[in-house]
């Protein structure tokens, strides 16, 4: 098989295996706020949000080792449309975050929600990582940034 | 609207912001009179930040690329710093930080990161 046959067809793994992660992540992501809007005390809480936590660590960990491995593929050389996704989804996921922080600042003045340091803390953790993996995933389904 | 021009309104919009910011973290609670700076700050900032990263204009290129790589900058810096926060405040070793001050900390940050990357890659001329 020709190299670029090759680096289409792993290509397309990858994708497949993304997108199937990802549903398993949203799923995840769901139950965890669902126990979040339901019962925020227990120990079982706070299972919920450090897997939550954990999740979000391994799916960025994951997306920079698929990254690294079409790099490879493509003998080292840096593909400039990655790198592009790549940047406009970090920076959107700068604007959520920016904007989530305000919404809690609002929450928090008014008294509508009172959250502790170590809960705005994962919160943001979580919006931040989240965010960035799903602007990447809908940067990478459309093709490009435009 | 000239991209000089912007520039300033970004620039005094987030001064405007982090004033605010610095006398939420360091009282520690928000009068309605701060809030009311606050909002005015982030509502000036946002919208500037966005029209020069060209929402739906495509005048400058160059700029764009520069913001969006400061952004980028920015947001890899909170990422670094909420993970040594949660640490910290794991084993207890944060000291007495409210909610409150703790959210104004990581938006001061967020943006101060976002400044000294932008006037970085502005004086260096190119991202590259």
């Amino acid at each position: 098989m020709s190299e670029k046959g090759r680096y289409d067809m792993l290509s397309k793994n990858i994708h497949r295996d993304n997108s199937i992660f990802l549903g398993i992540l949203t799923l995840l992501g769901i139950a965890a706020f669902a126990e979040f809007m339901i019962g925020n005390t227990g120990s079982v809480f706070a299972i919920t949000i450090l897997m939550f936590v954990l999740v979000g660590i391994i799916a960025v960990l994951r997306i920079l080792m698929t990254d690294r491995r079409i790099q490879t593929i493509q003998n080292e050389v840096p593909d400039e449309r990655t790198r592009k996704i790549d940047t406009y989804a970090q920076s959107k996921s700068w604007y959520v975050t920016f904007m989530l922080i305000c919404i809690f600042v609002f929450l928090n003045t008014f008294r509508i929600i009172e959250l502790s340091v170590y809960e705005v803390l994962i919160i943001l953790f979580i919006a931040m990582s989240w965010s960035w993996i799903a602007f990447k995933w809908y940067y990478g389904q459309k093709g490009d940034i435009e | 609207m000239k991209t000089g021009f912007k520039e300033y309104v970004l620039w005094i919009g987030s001064a405007i912001a982090i004033a605010a910011l610095a006398i939420i973290f360091f009282t520690g609670h928000l009068e309605i009179y701060v809030l009311g700076v606050f909002v005015f700050g982030i509502i000036v900032t946002l919208g500037s930040l966005s029209v020069m990263a060209g929402c739906g204009h495509k005048e400058d290129e160059r700029l764009k690329k520069i913001i969006a790589f400061s952004l980028m900058n920015s947001w890899v810096t909170g990422v670094t710093l909420l993970s040594t926060v949660l640490f910290l405040s794991y084993f207890n070793w944060l000291g007495p930080l409210s909610a409150i001050q703790a959210m104004s900390l990581t938006i001061a940050i967020m943006l101060l990161m976002f400044y000294c990357w932008y006037a970085y890659y502005s004086l260096k001329g190119d991202v590259e």
